[in-house]
């Protein structure tokens, strides 16, 4: 079980010229052994807020204390001792080595830290059992369906038995039903297993497991709350409200896919970047659309 | 190390196969050289020693049994022959019974038995068995007009002016020394004027006349003291692929048969011909490997960079992969080291698969080229040497591999989590370059290759200028820069290489307006895709550059060299010779005698002969050290085939005709216009046979194949003074006979007739031929083998850069699958995809071939042109001198067609991947890769 308490939070990217301010002084704490998802939109500065808590990268300023001890004050020694032995990730994708397989997949951490060969064998069978898997336990990455590579990376997470557990969107890349189980899957371990788990998604059916909810936007967390406050929170915020805003915020990301087409003709910009830039974009138009198209059915 | 990071570490094939490629052709390349070189080493010397007819002789004197001296010699292990044998030299004469002709001789006393001594001689009849007995060489025979069983007067002269006269048979005459190699000292190798006599019946025969007081120091001479000619068993004592220690055993085993010899008499002292033989090729075996290393260095180079850029690219592609190891709890030094496992890894495989491929590279290269040479099969040397190069290939591939890997190993574990995890940043490899030594790269790369261009010309007038000043700080200033300058010439170029093509990769962007010059004939509209493109990764983009410029420079360095060498070889026997033929007179003497007139007919009526030159000298000493050489020639001279017409400057146009009709005029070496002042009217004092001439100069001589060096006309001391052979006509006897041969005949055999036709005339002369001279020198030199040597050489540097440049366009067209897709999309044809990824390898190649046409060319002419300036032995400056046009820069049809080979096999493989890719359906492509 970890405390961890995020205070004043401020991280600024700079590439080039440009600097993108991906958090503006954000305040969160989550107590040991919860289960908090943070919901928000894209870009709002979820996943930035995960690695600073991960600490796989560092804020410009603010702190973060895990267990009472400020981790943003740690040299990059005691970052990857606080990484091996604090905290277990699971992405949205890549999550897996492809050459390993699942058994040698969730293995690679306790080698890493030193377990014995035999002892780290058992645990890993145990774990996948654990994940239901064990009988995959000899498959490779791309032999196995999203929902199982999920699986065996939340074994992996768990591996050298972190108190804290840290998921960027896990269900992003799978079905409603294959995520659902995933979720359960979560829920479960932090329940039975004690671990404080924090999971980032912007689905909203996802957070309703948490026992609490914080929604960021802009950098910021707007408001923290139970699941039983969203649905009531959900009611009380207007439907017209919402498409207002939608509808605002389609309109903008639709005038940023111009501008890029034409800063790529003009040639300002590389066809790469060009790439990066409209697909990241557009992806932010289709949520936007999607959730319009919801509300407006 | 964990088994299962092991597997993760050797479960890449992809990887593995594109790494392993670099290695393993350096390595398969490198060590077939050595084992060639090895080959060249083992041959020559196992070719050498089975031709070693005497490997040790031995001096005893104070004998006190030669028997047991023989008999304990013999039973030392290895040695398998010791045969006594005593010279004396000009105590003997001999005389024709007839009494008229006198000949000193040597005599060699040997037993009948002796079957090495007389192996060394060609023997018609049989050796002495008795002290009356003699055999003489057929020299001697034919001046003394007598034959097998002849009876020829031996006269022993003592001392007081007595002699001793014996009426001696004929058995046996000699008619040449045998093939094969004789000892070059303690042994007379002379065979005219050397008589074989029976050893044991002499020091009999001197016993029994022992009464006479001279005749016993005769005696006592010939019982005291003996030469033992020792043969050993060299196939079990010399290995010819262990110098060093052969020379140990052959020094032991003289050690031992000094220390036997010793028990039976005062003194041995032994010369030991085998040891000073092994000893030669000490310096010769590691002078080959050395040249055989520096040849294959820029494929080694090669190698190298291949792997680096490989592991680069491949560390990018597994970027996400290392940040994720690092989540998983991986520390930086834990992933350097799971890395570095890997390169080295890598590298043994590499370094095995190259080891085991050397073998049949060299058997094969040595079957093509060199057993011809040395008629020793390769597997005799191959089989033993391969063994050890297999352990030093997974040495070497250790080193390679942690070498190749160290630097981007050292980059990705370095890398923050979070930069590794991100979408946006795109690889490890560099964006920026701010190398602190790149303008310091750049300065020593282009000092070295100008240096190289002009033959160190810099380095040696600052050396001249040092010399003179007489300062010690000067000289110590002096011996920093020679190392400086070693350090810039040799290292210099690659550096150069280095610090340009990043150069050109990192600010592409500034020199879009050239490029596009380059790119817009191939991309067309899109040529601006492709600039982008080949900015886009740009230390990727430098290091394909490199490797690119590194395989062209290999062709360049190699190949120019090589023609080059052979036209200066050429153009410098053709200034050695003067003519197709030369005959150098040795007896003058012979030849006054002979009508010239008839001589010249019988030279002019061998098939083929086209025209005859006579050359004299005489040389007259001047003031202050200046020398007039005159040169007396015919006019002929002027028509030869290795005299240019354009040799000849401010002539007037009937000095042809003058030369012809024996005129008092003359034509002088340049240098005397340039350093004396004469000028074309002014006239020359020549006195011969007392008669003076005044010779009107009517033309300058730049060169003059045949008579003098190229430099020699051009610098002071000597002033070449050509006179017309006819003015001093009959009165001179000359030392050169120049003969130009019609083109269709072959030179040898009328060279065979020349001779023939001069041991008629009883003179003794030297012949050369320019097509035997031209033919020893590409034996000797091992041209042919070489020649093909390069050729191997340059495949595998094409295949390498081939393997680079298609490791970049599949890397490429992977990343750009999106963009490419997006192109095709919006209508762009897969001929403009296909035009784009064609001119951005093309640009890549361009680049590569100009950076390495100035480095090759550099080092081409250090290695291959003749400088054209030296010391001036009287000021100590630099004085200058023109090379003869003929002497230039030879770029061969080789190096065009290796070239044009090397574009077209990298156009292919960049536009192989790009053409797979824009194959994909779009939509695909568009919905998977995002």
């Amino acid at each position: 079980m970890a405390t961890i308490e995020c205070i004043d939070l401020v991280k600024v990217y700079i590439s080039g010229a440009i600097r993108v301010t991906a958090l503006r002084g954000l305040n969160l704490k989550v107590a040991p052994g919860e289960f908090r998802v943070i919901v928000g939109p894209s870009g709002s500065g979820k996943t930035t807020l995960l690695n600073l808590i991960g600490g796989i990268d560092r804020p410009t300023s603010g702190r973060i204390v895990v267990d009472g001890e400020i981790i943003t004050e740690y040299d990059d020694k005691k970052l990857e001792e606080y990484r091996r032995k604090k905290v277990g990730f699971v992405f949205q994708f890549f999550n897996l080595i492809p050459t390993l397989t699942a058994l040698e997949n969730v293995e690679l951490p306790m080698i890493l830290v030193g377990v014995p060969r035999e002892i780290r064998r058992k645990r890993a069978m145990e774990l996948l059992s654990r994940v239901g898997l064990a009988d995959r336990a000899h498959h490779y990455p791309h032999q196995l369906s999203g929902g199982e590579q999920q699986r065996v990376a939340i074994a992996a997470a768990l591996a050298n038995d972190p108190p804290l557990i840290l998921a960027d969107e896990p269900t992003g890349e799978l079905d409603t039903v294959t995520g659902q189980k995933i979720i359960e899957l979560f829920k479960e371990l932090n329940k039975e297993l004690n671990k404080t788990l924090i999971v980032v998604t912007h689905d909203i059916n996802i957070a309703m497991y948490a026992d609490r909810i914080s929604r960021i936007e802009d950098g910021r967390i707007i408001e923290t709350f139970t699941p039983a406050e969203l649905k009531t929170h959900l009611a009380v915020v207007s439907r017209e409200e919402r498409i207002r805003e939608l509808r605002k915020r389609k309109s903008k990301l639709e005038e940023e896919l111009k501008r890029l087409e034409d800063e790529f003709k003009k040639g300002h910009i590389t066809a790469d970047e060009f790439v990066n830039r409209y697909m990241t974009v557009k992806e932010k138009l289709k949520e936007v659309e999607e959730e319009l198209k919801a509300l407006t059915i | 190390m964990s088994i299962s990071l092991l597997k993760y570490i050797i479960k890449r094939p992809k990887i593995i196969a594109f790494s392993t490629m670099g290695i393993l052709l350096a390595t398969a390349f490198i060590f077939a050289s050595f084992m060639i070189g090895d080959y060249a080493i083992g041959a020559s010397v196992m070719k050498e020693l089975k031709q070693m007819k005497i490997d040790m002789i031995a001096y005893a004197s104070g004998i006190r049994d030669r028997n047991k001296i023989i008999n304990t010699t013999l039973s030392i292990e290895h040695v398998i022959a010791c045969e006594p044998f005593l010279i004396f030299y000009w105590l003997f004469t001999l005389n024709s019974t007839k009494g008229n002709t006198s000949l000193t001789v040597q005599a060699l006393f040997i037993n009948e038995n002796s079957s090495v001594l007389s192996s060394v001689y060609e023997i018609v009849g049989r050796l002495p068995k008795d002290y009356d007995e003699v055999v003489i060489s057929d020299e001697i025979a034919e001046n003394l007009n007598v034959g097998i069983n002849s009876t020829i007067l031996l006269c022993l002269h003592l001392e007081e002016e007595t002699e001793l006269c014996l009426n001696m048979s004929v058995v046996g005459i000699v008619t040449g020394i045998s093939e094969g190699e004789v000892p070059f000292v303690s042994f007379p190798t002379e065979y005219e004027d050397t008589i074989l006599l029976n050893y044991d019946k002499w020091i009999e025969f001197a016993s029994q006349i022992s009464g006479n007081v001279q005749v016993s120091e005769f005696l006592e001479s010939i019982v005291n003291n003996c030469n033992f000619a020792i043969v050993i068993d060299k196939e079990n004592v010399v290995d010819p692929l262990d110098i060093s220690g052969s020379i140990g055993r052959v020094m032991a085993l003289e050690r031992k048969i000094e220390t036997e010899m010793s028990k039976y008499c005062d003194s041995v002292s032994i010369n030991n011909l085998l040891m000073w033989k092994l000893y030669g090729y000490v310096a010769g075996s590691f002078i080959i490997k050395l040249r055989f290393f520096v040849t294959a260095f820029p494929v080694l180079l090669m190698g190298w960079v291949l792997a680096l850029m490989t592991n680069w690219v491949f560390f990018s592609e597994r970027r996400t992969e290392i940040g994720l190891l690092k989540v998983r709890g991986a520390t930086s030094r834990q992933i350097l080291f799971i890395l570095l496992f890997e390169g080295i890894l890598v590298g043994v495989f590499g370094a095995i698969l190259g080891g085991l491929l050397s073998y049949p590279l060299a058997d094969e290269f040595i079957k093509m080229s060199l057993v011809e040479i040395f008629k020793i099969e390769p597997v005799l040397i191959l089989n033993r040497v391969y063994l050890t190069y297999l352990w030093i290939c997974i040495i070497f591939g250790v080193v390679f591999g942690f070498l190749s890997i160290l630097f981007p190993a050292r980059k990705a574990a370095k890398m923050p989590v979070n930069e590794a995890l991100s979408e946006r940043i795109g690889a490890i490899e560099e964006r920026a370059w701010k190398s602190k030594w790149a303008w310091i790269f750049l300065i020593i790369g282009t000092y070295g290759i100008i240096e190289n261009l002009l033959h160190q010309y810099i380095f040696i007038s600052i050396l001249s200028t040092a010399l003179r000043s007489h300062s010690f700080f000067a000289v110590f200033i002096l011996i920093l820069m020679g190392l400086l300058e070693v350090f810039a010439t040799y290292v210099g170029p690659f550096l150069f290489m280095y610090v340009v093509s990043k150069f050109v990769a990192f600010y592409a962007s500034k020199a879009r307006k050239v490029f596009s010059v380059i790119v817009k004939p191939i991309a067309g509209k899109f040529y601006q895709v492709a600039i982008r493109n080949f900015a886009r990764r740009p230390a990727r983009t430098a290091r394909v550059v490199l490797l690119l410029t590194l395989m062209f420079a290999t062709i360049f360095i190699f190949s120019i060299s090589t023609s080059t060498s052979i036209q200066t070889y050429k153009v410098s026997t053709q200034f050695s010779l003067g003519a197709d033929i030369r005959i150098e007179v040795r007896d003058i003497f012979a030849l006054s005698k002979v009508n010239w007139t008839k001589l010249a007919n019988n030279i002019s009526s061998i098939e083929g002969v086209n025209a005859i030159t006579r050359i004299s000298y005489i040389y007259k000493e001047e003031t202050e050290g200046l020398i007039h050489a005159f040169c007396i020639i015919d006019s002929t001279y002027f028509n030869s085939t290795f005299f240019k017409m354009h040799y000849i400057e401010q002539v007037e146009n009937y000095f042809q005709r003058a030369f012809d009709n024996g005129s008092e005029v003359a034509l002088m070496s340049v240098n005397g216009r340039k350093f004396y002042g004469y000028k074309i009217g002014d006239t020359v004092q020549f006195e011969y046979d007392t008669k003076k001439h005044y010779l009107r100069i009517i033309g300058f001589v730049k060169f003059l194949p045949g008579i003098t060096t190229w430099s020699s006309t051009q610098l002071r001391q000597v002033i070449y003074v050509l006179v017309p052979y006819k003015l001093l006509s009959e009165n001179i006897i000359p030392t050169v006979i120049l003969i130009d041969v019609k083109d269709e005949y072959n030179q040898t055999q009328i060279a065979e007739k020349l001779h023939e036709l001069f041991d008629n005339y009883d003179i003794n002369v030297e012949i050369r031929t320019f097509q035997d001279e031209m033919r020893k020198y590409e034996e000797e030199g091992l041209t042919a083998a070489l020649i093909n040597y390069f050729r191997v050489e340059f495949s595998i540097a094409i295949l390498m850069a081939a393997v680079g440049m298609s490791l970049i366009m599949i890397m490429n067209a992977l990343e750009r699958r999106r963009e490419i897709a997006l192109l095709l999309a919006r209508g762009a044809s897969r001929r403009n995809i296909l035009s784009t990824f064609l001119a951005e390898s093309f640009l890549i190649t361009v680049i590569s071939l100009i950076i390495a046409f100035l480095v090759g060319i550099g080092f081409a002419i250090s290695f291959s042109l003749p400088s054209s300036f030296t010391f001036d032995p009287i000021t100590g400056d630099l004085v200058f001198y023109e090379l003869p046009p003929e002497l230039c820069l030879v770029i061969g049809i080789e190096t065009i067609a290796f070239v044009f080979l090397g574009i077209l096999l990298l156009s292919v493989v960049s536009v192989l991947p790009a053409y797979i890719v824009s194959k994909r359906n779009i939509a695909e492509t568009l919905r998977v890769h995002h």
